[in-house]
């Protein structure tokens, strides 16, 4: 038994504790994350059609959360700068080193999954001549290559490299 | 039974890499820490070098003097000198009649052998130098606290001026040219003993093997090389 222990706080606890509001808040967006990506995956991946009016809107959901569920760990980080040590120079037995790679595991399955189901919107968007446009033209990978040809037609590296060639 | 306070000590004919770079023959060092809180008598003296010596921000604290108070009714009571003051002078005063004893008990950084806090770190910039000394590195280290959440001892914080992990560094500048950490230095009454337990002959070696000698939270298995004389099982 230990009469005082919780009346006596070590001194340098007594500051406040060291994880704070900005700990709390990432699980809480991760939760929304996961929950989003849990609804998108039972009608794109099993079929549930009973969800079809909310999947597409909860796979978008789950990958803008996604996109910004480490800023208020970035904003609790002392030095906020060196964030992307995680992951240059991990240390494999703490619990925290795993997070960087799993964490981009998971945003890059969600960034592929919205090029896929997002696919026709997004050709149907990059039609057309505007900044908008152009943004959908490189998101749509495909659809580039036709203007990627014209615009090398146009360059006319032919006469540039034929030089080189010989 | 293996004791919870094991720790393998070098062989004495060892070959090892020394500072030059040359091979030497002879044990290799390892530090450890003893408090004998029988001595000690609550100046405070060794957080005021401490501080000087380590510029350690106001609040926070690598060493700090803890005050048990046993009183007549049973009840134990536990308070720290977080003023930066000299003793407890800025504590109110004990009344004789109400208290049955009371005691001191400095605290630091344990450098354990099986650490938590260098097991959590997530870019590895808590580590151990050969001499078993744990030290952090304030320019790698990204300040998440997550080894200041997983010490046991509270001895880790984020220091205010360098806002990175700050811990006891047993005054490795020191230290490495065979000085003695700052607080054992100032300590009037010979509380704290600094040294080798490696070699044989070292003042901390002769203590530890003629004490009964405890750590702090041995549960833990965390196997502490800051070791202590007259623990009771009240301190925490």
């Amino acid at each position: 038994m230990m009469p005082h222990a919780g009346e006596f706080i070590f001194p340098n606890d007594m500051n406040g504790v060291a994880w704070t509001v900005m700990i709390v808040l990432y699980p809480y967006i991760t939760g929304l994350v996961a929950g989003a990506f849990v609804v998108a995956a039972l009608y794109h991946v099993f079929g549930r059609k009973e969800l079809a009016p909310v999947a597409r809107f909860a796979l978008a959901m789950s990958f803008s959360f996604c996109a910004f569920a480490t800023l208020p760990l970035l904003l609790h980080l002392h030095q906020p700068q060196r964030a992307f040590f995680i992951m240059f120079m991990p240390n494999f037995t703490s619990a925290m080193a795993g997070f960087g790679f799993i964490y981009s595991f998971y945003l890059t399955l969600l960034a592929v999954e919205i090029l896929l189901v997002f696919r026709s919107d997004i050709v149907e968007m990059a039609q057309g001549k505007g900044v908008r446009s152009l943004l959908y033209k490189v998101l749509s990978l495909g659809v580039l290559r036709e203007e990627f040809m014209d615009f090398c037609d146009h360059l006319n590296l032919d006469a540039i490299l034929e030089p080189v060639k010989n | 039974m293996k004791s919870a306070l094991f720790i393998e000590k070098a062989d004495a004919e060892e070959v090892h890499t020394g500072k030059d770079g040359k091979e030497v023959k002879g044990h290799t060092v390892l530090f450890g820490y003893l408090v004998d809180t029988t001595k000690c008598i609550g100046c405070g003296g060794c957080m005021l070098a401490c501080k000087k010596e380590n510029d350690v921000p106001d609040g926070q604290f690598r060493t700090w003097v803890e005050r048990y108070v046993y009183y007549k009714d049973g009840s134990v009571h536990v308070d720290v000198n977080t003023k930066g003051t000299f003793a407890f002078t800025e504590l109110p005063p004990l009344d004789a009649k109400e208290v049955d004893k009371a005691f001191f008990v400095p605290k630091l950084c344990n450098h354990c052998v099986d650490t938590p806090c260098i097991q959590v770190c997530p870019v590895g910039a808590s580590y151990k130098t050969k001499e078993g000394v744990v030290l952090v590195d304030y320019e790698q280290c990204i300040g998440c606290a997550y080894c200041v959440q997983a010490c046991p001892f509270g001895t880790r914080f984020i220091n205010t001026k360098t806002q990175t992990a700050d811990k006891c560094t047993w005054c490795y500048h020191r230290i490495e040219h065979g000085e003695k950490p700052a607080c054992v230095d100032v300590c009037p009454t010979g509380t704290r003993t600094f040294g080798d337990i490696n070699d044989p002959e070292s003042e901390i070696s002769k203590a530890l093997a003629t004490n009964r000698i405890d750590v702090l939270k041995s549960y833990l298995g965390t196997r502490p090389k800051t070791r202590y004389i007259g623990l009771t099982a009240e301190v925490v």
